[in-house]
């Protein structure tokens, strides 16, 4: 069965000028990314990987070309529009963790929440719920972003992220600022909402986020260069693991 | 490297800056403009006398053909009196002018093309040495019928309708005339005479109503009030009639107005200027957390806590500097524009506005010190700051301990939840914002209060500074009744009115009578009742201060040789004679032997506007025929107001207006800037989560709303409170002790509800910043 593409692009270009001088991170690039997929974006550091996942969320806009997003075209939105738009399908999970840090934790989902015109009873219930699946206890539901460790504000980053049930959650580097056990547990999470159906792109240098993925994509010099289909994540795969070592090493990583 | 450091500082806050000129800017200018003024003016008046050589007091009698007594014993008095250095006479007679102003048709009853008036004419070739018109502005040419007019009624009475070499038309007692205006004058004498030709002066002039002036200057040492206090007392004793001007009196009436607009101009800019240190507080402080980290940085390479702290302060110093120089540069503009086009008018006489060496050191001290100050104390803290913490943890107020109006149980729109729970974080903020708010809501309540009282029913003000509150007075040939008038159709209370001058406590008082006080609705007492029975009296307020008499008071009353008792039932405020005033029952002049025969039929009406009041006094005047010699209507009076004292109370609603919307556009400006770089990380964060700008505009809008009604609530409640009491603070050297305005229960609220909109909509014009923050470009820095 052919996979359904949420995310399709079509001649994108982005390039930014920097004292004069153009730069094109971006360059005529033709993609799609697949609804179910763990799909994670890897490159060199200054590849434009982040420049890449934020014009396909939307969240900025193509020089060029145009993005499709479950088939509207999003590309000449307004910043408003776009807005609007990301309520409902998009969700992000930042590296830093970007909490309000004026409300609680339970406020800060539910903010995103309410957005969405969701019913306001069932969608603490989710939360709660969400939150306990991310081992995010009660007790932490009053207490303020500042007060969480690094991990514990990524992993109430990812309820905010997916408490709209958005199409495709964006992760950029979600790990990046994470202790290596921290680290895990949040690529838990991730793994285990996109095993129960949610699309999710991420975008990291780190080997052993990017094992997550089922599809990795690699991002040089303005456009995808190569691409690897690993399969669903298991632990402990060790062939997965190789495959990936040697998709990386042809790319020269 | 502070050069560098303040430099850096200017280019980050320059937009702030500007908003933080401009507030500087009109404080300053306020209260250096009400300084330059207040010490203007006194001196001005003193070099002003002495240049026009005024006489000191101006005597004047009536001329009676067909006995001169009267008039032969004052004459003498004066040539004997061994306190009067030199003196002059002058004839002029007192008549009656109709002025027309658009149509050459007399006949017109509309007062849109008409004024009726009395006025003194003199023979400008009469004049001796004192007090000779001073003129402003003269023809070149000879005229065959030159008119000369004190500058005063050129710009008033004459309604501001006429330039030099101008025919002016008059009918003067019934009879046409044309003249050519040829000059306008100075003059510090009450009396300001129309001038004309000799031989114009005698045609027109009415032989029953000639005055004979004689214009005095005292020797030196003599004080002139105490003078004119004795003099007087000595012709009421003696049975002699003349009237007087005092220049200290005139003088005294000029600077009133001036020095009330002054002193509220000055309160304002100091009010003013508690709004701009606050805002410095509430600034620096704010841009110390923020720049925490960067201050820390500043430290860690070598800056010293003091040359940290001395950078800020420098930077308002030389803000606030730089706003007061503008302001002085505004000022000295401005100033002879506004002396030209209003205070010119209200004095009748040119001054030349030198530069005020006192006014703008005071100015300069409060202004640029306040700022010093306040930057110094609100700059404590960076002293503190210690590099390794800020750098790595900011602020320790950061923190937030308790998460006010959780959104699970909050009721309302997300928009809605998110304003309230940021309108009761921050406790700093929201008293600056309730305190700026409060100073608005007085202004704002003051100027609904005035506004109502003084532009919209000006009769409010015209009854409280009035003699009785009588709205017509009808002057009959005989002695009247009023209880005929009463029943006229249109005529509400009517009364007879009759005065007299009389002795009391050696204090000379303009004593009014009337058959029966019983119909005056409002005597404007502030004490007590009105008199009732023969010994019965109510006095003025500033008689009753003067002679420290109270009620219940026993006081002799003296009048030409008869003296009686009477008990003071009350007290009552005027401004009529600066409150040296008393009222008695007809019944009781017969202690004073003196018969009750009013000429006066005083009246309120039923009606309420301009015209039907017309109609009622034109209804009463085919009544009455020839037996009514004269009447006047306060609304005519109100709605022709060539007078000052309303133009300026008018002015000053308006002065009250702006300051406060200028209070909320600077503060508003400073406030949401800040908050809204403040807000710049969480504003970037909502943007990703899918808010529009719209809807974050509305939520920093809103989250303002419950302070500045609060604040709004408070100040219009203090402000309309005091409503009252400021005006009598104000009015009490007139002799209004107790301002009696209306006051409504609707101005507070008025001003509430359009302070906030006021407020709602520059916030959310505001606020348009927040559009161009982007999620994107947060999560790139
Ligand atoms: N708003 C911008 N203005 C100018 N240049 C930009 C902007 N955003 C990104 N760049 C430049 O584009 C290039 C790609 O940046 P990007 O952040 O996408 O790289 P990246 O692959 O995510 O790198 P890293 O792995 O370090 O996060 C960089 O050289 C960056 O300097
Ligand atoms: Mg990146």
């Amino acid at each position: 069965m052919p996979k359904k593409s949420i995310i399709r692009t079509e001649k994108l270009c982005k390039s930014f000028s920097t004292g004069g001088v153009q730069r094109h991170i971006i360059k005529n690039l033709d993609t799609e990314i697949y609804e179910g997929d763990f799909t994670v974006i890897m490159g060199s550091s200054g590849a434009g990987k982040s420049t890449l996942l934020y014009a396909l969320s939307g969240m900025d806009k193509a020089s060029m070309g145009q993005v499709y997003f479950s088939d509207r075209n999003i590309t000449n939105f307004t910043s408003d529009q776009l807005a609007i738009f990301r309520r409902k399908h998009c969700g992000f999970v930042f590296q830093q963790v970007y909490l309000m840090e004026t409300m609680s934790v339970m406020d800060n989902v539910l903010t995103a929440g309410l957005l969405t015109g969701q019913n306001k009873k069932q969608l603490a219930a989710k939360a709660k719920d969400l939150f306990k699946k991310v081992g995010i206890g009660p007790e932490l539901w009053r207490k303020f972003p500042n007060q969480l460790s690094g991990g514990e504000a990524q992993r109430v980053g990812i309820v905010r992220a997916v408490i709209n049930s958005p199409d495709m959650v964006f992760a950029d580097e979600p790990t990046g600022s994470l202790n290596s056990s921290s680290s895990d547990a949040v690529l838990n999470i991730l793994t285990e909402i996109n095993q129960n159906g949610q699309s999710i792109l991420m975008v990291t240098h780190d080997m052993k986020s990017a094992r997550r993925g089922n599809r990795i994509i690699y991002f040089k010099d303005g456009t995808i260069c190569g691409e690897c289909d690993l399969g669903p994540y298991k632990t402990g795969d060790k062939e997965r693991h190789d495959k990936l070592r040697a998709f990386l090493t042809e790319m020269g990583w | 490297m502070l050069t560098k450091l303040i430099k850096s500082n200017f280019r980050n806050d320059l937009s702030h800056m500007i908003s933080f000129v401009l507030i500087v800017v009109l404080s300053s200018f306020m209260l250096q403009f009400g300084l330059c003024i207040v010490m203007g003016y006194n001196n001005h008046y003193d070099t002003k006398a002495e240049e026009l050589n005024s006489a000191d007091v101006i005597l004047y009698v009536y001329q009676y053909d067909d006995d001169v007594s009267n008039e032969e014993n004052v004459a003498n008095y004066i040539e004997n009196d061994p306190s009067i250095e030199t003196y002059e006479e002058q004839m002029f007679t007192i008549c009656e002018c109709e002025v027309i102003f658009n149509e050459d048709n007399f006949d017109s009853i509309s007062s849109e093309d008409k004024e009726t008036f009395n006025m003194r004419f003199g023979a400008l070739d009469d004049y001796g040495e004192i007090g000779a018109p001073m003129f402003i502005e003269r023809s070149d040419e000879e005229y065959a019928n030159p008119i000369y007019l004190p500058y005063i009624a050129l710009k008033g009475r004459f309604r501001n309708k006429y330039s030099i070499g101008d025919e002016i038309k008059m009918k003067i007692n019934g009879k046409e005339y044309s003249f050519t205006l040829a000059g306008s004058y100075e003059t510090l004498s009450g009396a300001s005479p129309v001038y004309l030709s000799s031989y114009d002066f005698i045609q027109i002039k009415d032989d029953d109503n000639m005055n004979r002036f004689f214009d005095i200057q005292l020797k030196d040492g003599v004080n002139t009030e105490e003078y004119v206090q004795a003099m007087l007392a000595d012709f009421n004793i003696k049975g002699l009639d003349a009237y007087y001007y005092s220049l200290p009196e005139t003088i005294k009436a000029s600077l009133y107005m001036i020095n009330i607009v002054s002193a509220i101009l000055c309160v304002f800019a100091v009010i003013i200027t508690l709004v701009v240190v606050t805002v410095i507080y509430f600034r620096i402080s704010n841009s110390i957390e923020q720049n925490i980290v960067n201050l820390g940085a500043l430290k860690s390479l070598g800056y010293t806590g003091s040359q940290l702290r001395l950078a800020q302060i420098l930077e308002f110093t030389i803000t606030s500097s730089v706003g007061f120089a503008i302001s002085t540069v505004l000022l000295y503009i401005s100033l002879p524009i506004f002396e030209e086009r209003l205070l010119r008018r209200m004095t009748g006489t040119i001054w030349k506005p030198p530069f005020n060496l006192t006014a703008f050191l005071i100015t300069g001290a409060f202004t640029v010190g306040a700022t010093m100050i306040v930057s110094y104390l609100s700059t404590m803290r960076i002293s503190t700051i210690d590099p390794v913490t800020a750098i790595r943890f900011g602020l320790k107020s950061h923190t937030f301990k308790k998460n006010s109006f959780p959104v699970e149980i909050t009721s309302g729109p997300i928009v809605w939840i998110l304003s309230l729970k940021s309108a009761f974080r921050n406790k700093k903020q929201n008293l600056l914002i309730i305190f700026i708010m409060a100073v608005v809501g007085i202004t704002l309540s003051i100027s609904v209060f005035f506004t109502y009282n003084i532009a919209y029913k000006t009769m409010n003000l015209y009854k409280l500074l009035s003699d009785t509150s009588s709205e017509a007075s009808l002057f009959f040939e005989e002695n009247t009744d009023a209880e005929d008038i009463r029943d006229i159709p249109g005529v509400d209370k009517a009364w007879t009115e009759m005065s007299i001058v009389a002795t009391i406590k050696g204090t000379l008082t303009e004593i009014t009578v009337s058959d029966d006080w019983a119909y005056v609705n409002n005597m404007n007492l502030t004490e007590g009742r009105v008199p009732v029975l023969s010994n019965e009296i109510v006095i003025g307020n500033t008689l009753a201060d003067n002679c420290d008499i109270k009620v219940g008071d026993e006081i002799e009353v003296a009048c030409s040789g008869y003296e009686g008792t009477y008990v003071v039932t009350g007290l009552c405020q005027t401004t009529y004679n600066f409150g040296v005033v008393a009222r008695m029952t007809a019944d009781g002049l017969e202690a004073l032997n003196i018969e009750y025969s009013p000429h006066w039929v005083e009246m309120t009406f039923s009606v309420t506007d301009y015209e039907s009041s017309k109609n009622v006094l034109e209804n009463i005047q085919e009544i009455y025929g020839d037996k009514l010699y004269y009447y006047s209507n306060a609304y005519d009076y109100i709605k022709n107001g060539d007078d000052v004292d309303l133009m300026v109370a008018k002015a000053l609603c308006f002065v009250f207006i702006i300051v406060s919307i200028v209070i909320i556009f600077l503060s508003m400006v400073l406030l949401v800037k800040t908050i809204i770089i403040k807000s710049q990380k969480e504003i970037g964060i909502k943007k990703s989560l899918g808010f529009t700008s719209s809807q974050l505009r509305m939520e920093l809008t809103l989250s303002l709303m419950p302070n500045i009604v609060i604040g709004l609530a408070i100040g219009s409640l203090i402000g309309f409170m005091n409503a009252n009491r400021f005006l009598s603070l104000i009015l009490k050297n007139l002799g209004i002790y107790r301002s009696t305005l209306e006051e409504l229960p609707w101005m507070p609220l008025a001003s509430v509800v359009s302070g906030t909109v006021v407020t709602f909509i520059l916030v959310w014009f505001l606020s348009h910043r927040i559009k161009k923050i982007s999620a994107y470009k947060l999560i790139r820095e």
